[in-house]
Protein backbone atom coordinates (compact mmCIF):
# COMPACT_ATOMS: atom_id res chain seq x y z
CA UNK A 1 0.00 0.00 0.00
CA UNK A 2 2.67 2.53 1.04
CA UNK A 3 4.53 2.32 -2.25
CA UNK A 4 1.43 3.21 -4.26
CA UNK A 5 0.43 5.95 -1.84
CA UNK A 6 3.83 7.68 -1.90
CA UNK A 7 4.17 7.41 -5.67
CA UNK A 8 0.62 8.62 -6.19
CA UNK A 9 1.31 11.57 -3.91
CA UNK A 10 4.49 12.34 -5.83
CA UNK A 11 2.68 12.15 -9.15
CA UNK A 12 -0.12 14.41 -7.93
CA UNK A 13 2.28 16.99 -6.45
CA UNK A 14 4.41 16.97 -9.60
CA UNK A 15 1.45 17.48 -11.92
CA UNK A 16 0.01 20.15 -9.63
CA UNK A 17 3.24 22.15 -9.66
CA UNK A 18 4.06 21.72 -13.35
CA UNK A 19 1.87 24.64 -14.51
CA UNK A 20 4.05 26.99 -12.45
CA UNK A 21 6.75 26.41 -15.11
CA UNK A 22 9.57 26.13 -12.58
CA UNK A 23 12.45 23.64 -12.57
CA UNK A 24 11.74 20.84 -10.10
CA UNK A 25 13.58 17.78 -8.90
CA UNK A 26 12.81 14.92 -6.54
CA UNK A 27 15.25 14.67 -3.64
CA UNK A 28 15.24 12.50 -0.53
CA UNK A 29 14.67 8.78 -0.29
CA UNK A 30 12.94 8.18 -3.61
CA UNK A 31 15.72 9.97 -5.48
CA UNK A 32 18.32 7.78 -3.75
CA UNK A 33 16.74 4.78 -5.43
CA UNK A 34 17.35 6.35 -8.82
CA UNK A 35 21.07 6.17 -7.98
CA UNK A 36 21.13 2.53 -6.89
CA UNK A 37 20.72 3.14 -3.17
CA UNK A 38 17.38 1.70 -2.20
CA UNK A 39 15.92 2.26 1.24
CA UNK A 40 12.46 2.80 2.62
CA UNK A 41 11.05 6.32 2.76
CA UNK A 42 7.57 7.57 3.40
CA UNK A 43 7.42 11.13 2.17
CA UNK A 44 8.04 13.26 -0.89
CA UNK A 45 10.73 15.94 -0.99
CA UNK A 46 10.94 18.30 -3.93
CA UNK A 47 13.34 21.10 -4.78
CA UNK A 48 11.62 23.77 -6.84
CA UNK A 49 13.30 26.69 -8.56
CA UNK A 50 11.08 29.48 -7.30
CA UNK A 51 11.91 32.38 -5.03
CA UNK A 52 10.36 33.40 -1.73
CA UNK A 53 7.97 35.80 -3.44
CA UNK A 54 6.19 32.81 -5.02
CA UNK A 55 5.44 31.09 -1.72
CA UNK A 56 1.83 32.24 -1.51
CA UNK A 57 1.18 31.21 -5.11
CA UNK A 58 2.58 27.74 -4.46
CA UNK A 59 0.38 27.32 -1.37
CA UNK A 60 -2.70 28.48 -3.26
CA UNK A 61 -1.95 26.08 -6.11
CA UNK A 62 -1.37 23.09 -3.84
CA UNK A 63 -4.41 23.76 -1.66
CA UNK A 64 -6.61 23.91 -4.75
CA UNK A 65 -5.37 20.40 -5.60
CA UNK A 66 -6.23 18.93 -2.20
CA UNK A 67 -2.96 19.42 -0.31
CA UNK A 68 -3.19 20.84 3.22
CA UNK A 69 -0.44 22.99 4.67
CA UNK A 70 1.19 21.36 7.68
CA UNK A 71 2.11 24.57 9.50
CA UNK A 72 0.99 28.12 10.02
CA UNK A 73 2.34 30.28 8.57
CA UNK A 74 2.75 27.78 5.76
CA UNK A 75 6.10 29.04 4.49
CA UNK A 76 8.93 28.36 6.96
CA UNK A 77 11.73 30.83 6.50
CA UNK A 78 15.10 29.37 7.46
CA UNK A 79 17.51 32.21 6.92
CA UNK A 80 17.32 33.00 3.25
CA UNK A 81 15.84 29.61 2.40
CA UNK A 82 12.21 28.56 2.49
CA UNK A 83 10.45 25.29 3.22
CA UNK A 84 6.74 24.65 2.66
CA UNK A 85 5.26 21.45 4.06
CA UNK A 86 2.02 19.87 2.91
CA UNK A 87 -0.04 16.82 3.78
CA UNK A 88 -1.98 14.89 1.21
CA UNK A 89 -4.50 12.14 1.76
CA UNK A 90 -4.82 10.04 -1.42
CA UNK A 91 -8.28 8.53 -1.92
CA UNK A 92 -9.06 5.43 0.17
CA UNK A 93 -5.93 5.64 2.32
CA UNK A 94 -5.53 6.13 6.03
CA UNK A 95 -2.34 8.20 6.00
CA UNK A 96 -1.70 11.82 5.18
CA UNK A 97 1.51 11.67 3.15
CA UNK A 98 3.90 14.53 3.72
CA UNK A 99 5.23 16.61 0.84
CA UNK A 100 8.08 19.04 1.48
CA UNK A 101 8.91 21.76 -1.01
CA UNK A 102 12.28 23.46 -0.80
CA UNK A 103 12.36 26.71 -2.66
CA UNK A 104 15.58 26.89 -4.64
CA UNK A 105 16.84 30.40 -4.07
CA UNK A 106 20.55 29.98 -3.48
CA UNK A 107 23.26 29.75 -6.13
CA UNK A 108 23.92 26.17 -5.12
CA UNK A 109 20.26 25.18 -5.39
CA UNK A 110 20.07 26.72 -8.85
CA UNK A 111 23.19 24.78 -9.87
CA UNK A 112 21.65 21.56 -8.53
CA UNK A 113 18.44 22.12 -10.47
CA UNK A 114 20.37 22.78 -13.66
CA UNK A 115 21.89 19.25 -13.39
CA UNK A 116 18.70 17.34 -12.59
CA UNK A 117 18.16 14.08 -14.45
CA UNK A 118 14.97 12.99 -16.23
CA UNK A 119 13.31 9.71 -15.26
CA UNK A 120 9.97 7.94 -15.34
CA UNK A 121 7.96 6.45 -12.53
CA UNK A 122 7.11 2.76 -12.79
CA UNK A 123 3.49 2.33 -13.68
CA UNK A 124 2.78 6.05 -13.86
CA UNK A 125 2.80 7.85 -17.16
CA UNK A 126 4.69 10.91 -16.04
CA UNK A 127 8.21 12.11 -16.70
CA UNK A 128 9.90 13.75 -13.78
CA UNK A 129 13.38 14.75 -12.68
CA UNK A 130 15.61 13.66 -9.81
CA UNK A 131 18.60 15.46 -8.36
CA UNK A 132 21.95 14.26 -9.64
CA UNK A 133 23.86 11.80 -7.50
CA UNK A 134 26.49 14.45 -6.70
CA UNK A 135 23.83 16.85 -5.41
CA UNK A 136 22.15 14.16 -3.31
CA UNK A 137 25.54 13.51 -1.73
CA UNK A 138 25.99 17.21 -0.97
CA UNK A 139 22.50 17.53 0.54
CA UNK A 140 23.10 14.45 2.65
CA UNK A 141 26.39 15.89 3.88
CA UNK A 142 24.49 19.03 4.89
CA UNK A 143 21.88 16.98 6.78
CA UNK A 144 24.66 15.26 8.70
CA UNK A 145 22.80 12.59 10.72
CA UNK A 146 24.35 9.16 10.92
CA UNK A 147 21.63 7.94 8.55
CA UNK A 148 22.57 10.67 6.05
CA UNK A 149 26.26 9.84 6.31
CA UNK A 150 25.40 6.20 5.64
CA UNK A 151 23.36 7.29 2.61
CA UNK A 152 26.36 9.27 1.34
CA UNK A 153 28.65 6.31 1.70
CA UNK A 154 26.16 4.06 -0.09
CA UNK A 155 25.83 6.56 -2.96
CA UNK A 156 29.63 6.78 -3.27
CA UNK A 157 29.98 3.00 -3.37
CA UNK A 158 27.18 2.50 -5.90
CA UNK A 159 28.24 5.34 -8.19
CA UNK A 160 31.99 5.60 -7.72
CA UNK A 161 32.88 5.23 -11.37
CA UNK A 162 30.24 7.60 -12.66
CA UNK A 163 30.52 10.62 -10.36
CA UNK A 164 31.56 14.07 -11.52
CA UNK A 165 34.35 14.58 -9.02
CA UNK A 166 35.25 18.07 -10.13
CA UNK A 167 31.66 19.20 -9.47
CA UNK A 168 31.67 17.48 -6.08
CA UNK A 169 35.01 19.06 -5.20
CA UNK A 170 33.89 22.51 -6.31
CA UNK A 171 30.67 22.57 -4.33
CA UNK A 172 31.95 20.74 -1.29
CA UNK A 173 34.59 23.46 -1.11
CA UNK A 174 32.07 26.25 -1.72
CA UNK A 175 29.80 24.91 1.01
CA UNK A 176 32.58 24.13 3.46
CA UNK A 177 31.94 20.38 3.25
CA UNK A 178 35.40 19.17 2.24
CA UNK A 179 36.17 17.55 5.59
CA UNK A 180 32.77 15.84 5.69
CA UNK A 181 33.18 14.49 2.15
CA UNK A 182 36.68 13.27 2.91
CA UNK A 183 35.46 11.52 6.08
CA UNK A 184 32.66 9.73 4.19
CA UNK A 185 35.09 8.69 1.46
CA UNK A 186 37.35 7.09 4.06
CA UNK A 187 34.41 5.20 5.53
CA UNK A 188 33.17 4.08 2.13
CA UNK A 189 36.57 3.02 0.80
CA UNK A 190 38.91 2.32 3.69
CA UNK A 191 42.52 2.51 2.53
CA UNK A 192 41.71 3.90 -0.95
CA UNK A 193 43.04 7.26 -2.02
CA UNK A 194 40.33 9.77 -2.98
CA UNK A 195 40.11 10.86 -6.63
CA UNK A 196 42.58 13.65 -7.50
CA UNK A 197 39.91 16.36 -7.78
CA UNK A 198 38.60 15.76 -4.28
CA UNK A 199 40.07 17.56 -1.27
CA UNK B 1 27.89 -27.16 -6.69
CA UNK B 2 31.52 -26.85 -7.83
CA UNK B 3 30.82 -23.87 -10.09
CA UNK B 4 29.95 -21.66 -7.15
CA UNK B 5 32.63 -19.06 -6.25
CA UNK B 6 34.64 -19.79 -3.12
CA UNK B 7 34.86 -16.15 -2.07
CA UNK B 8 33.93 -12.68 -3.38
CA UNK B 9 36.02 -11.51 -6.31
CA UNK B 10 38.14 -8.55 -5.12
CA UNK B 11 38.27 -7.18 -8.67
CA UNK B 12 34.85 -7.92 -10.15
CA UNK B 13 34.05 -7.32 -13.79
CA UNK B 14 32.25 -4.06 -14.60
CA UNK B 15 28.54 -4.46 -14.02
CA UNK B 16 25.62 -2.96 -15.86
CA UNK B 17 24.34 0.08 -14.01
CA UNK B 18 20.72 0.08 -12.92
CA UNK B 19 18.60 2.73 -14.62
CA UNK B 20 16.80 5.31 -12.51
CA UNK B 21 13.50 3.66 -13.43
CA UNK B 22 14.76 0.26 -12.29
CA UNK B 23 15.98 1.76 -9.03
CA UNK B 24 12.62 3.32 -8.28
CA UNK B 25 10.84 0.09 -9.18
CA UNK B 26 13.08 -1.71 -6.70
CA UNK B 27 12.32 0.93 -4.08
CA UNK B 28 8.63 0.34 -4.71
CA UNK B 29 9.01 -3.38 -4.02
CA UNK B 30 11.09 -2.70 -0.93
CA UNK B 31 8.45 -0.32 0.40
CA UNK B 32 5.81 -2.99 0.11
CA UNK B 33 7.93 -5.54 1.95
CA UNK B 34 8.99 -3.09 4.67
CA UNK B 35 5.40 -2.07 5.28
CA UNK B 36 4.36 -5.67 5.84
CA UNK B 37 7.06 -6.03 8.50
CA UNK B 38 6.20 -2.65 9.99
CA UNK B 39 2.54 -3.60 10.32
CA UNK B 40 3.50 -6.94 11.84
CA UNK B 41 5.71 -5.15 14.36
CA UNK B 42 3.02 -2.65 15.25
CA UNK B 43 0.46 -5.42 15.67
CA UNK B 44 2.80 -7.25 18.03
CA UNK B 45 3.28 -4.03 19.99
CA UNK B 46 -0.41 -3.09 20.36
CA UNK B 47 -1.83 -6.58 20.69
CA UNK B 48 -4.58 -8.36 18.80
CA UNK B 49 -7.28 -5.93 19.96
CA UNK B 50 -5.32 -2.73 19.38
CA UNK B 51 -6.14 -0.16 16.69
CA UNK B 52 -3.62 -0.88 13.96
CA UNK B 53 -4.60 2.11 11.81
CA UNK B 54 -4.12 4.48 14.73
CA UNK B 55 -0.78 2.89 15.57
CA UNK B 56 0.32 3.28 11.96
CA UNK B 57 -0.71 6.94 11.88
CA UNK B 58 1.08 7.56 15.16
CA UNK B 59 4.23 5.88 13.87
CA UNK B 60 4.11 7.98 10.70
CA UNK B 61 3.64 11.23 12.65
CA UNK B 62 6.69 10.46 14.78
CA UNK B 63 8.76 9.63 11.72
CA UNK B 64 7.77 12.88 10.08
CA UNK B 65 8.70 14.91 13.16
CA UNK B 66 12.20 13.41 12.96
CA UNK B 67 12.24 14.14 9.25
CA UNK B 68 11.20 17.76 9.88
CA UNK B 69 14.05 18.25 12.33
CA UNK B 70 16.46 16.95 9.70
CA UNK B 71 15.05 19.26 7.00
CA UNK B 72 15.31 22.30 9.24
CA UNK B 73 18.85 21.42 10.22
CA UNK B 74 19.84 20.79 6.60
CA UNK B 75 18.45 24.11 5.40
CA UNK B 76 20.01 26.00 8.30
CA UNK B 77 23.35 24.43 7.38
CA UNK B 78 22.92 25.26 3.70
CA UNK B 79 22.00 28.85 4.52
CA UNK B 80 24.85 29.29 6.99
CA UNK B 81 27.46 27.70 4.76
CA UNK B 82 26.26 29.54 1.66
CA UNK B 83 26.57 32.78 3.61
CA UNK B 84 29.98 31.99 5.10
CA UNK B 85 31.48 30.63 1.91
CA UNK B 86 29.71 32.88 -0.57
CA UNK B 87 27.89 30.03 -2.31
Amino acid sequence: MARDVVLETLRHAWETLQPLNASMAVMGGIALAAWEHVRATHDVDLLIGLERAHGARIVQHMEAAGFKTKRYPPVMQLGRLDLVQFLYNPPDTLLDIQVDLLLGESEYQRAALSRRVATRLPGLDVELFVLSCEDLILYKLLAGRILDVADCAALLVANRGALDWSYLARWSQSLGLTRELSDVWKRAFPGDRPPPQTP
Amino acid sequence: MTDRPKQPDPDPAPRRRMTAEEGIALWSDLMHTCEQFLLAGLRRKIGADGDLDAAYRDWYARRMEEHDQMMVRMLHELDRRSHEHGA
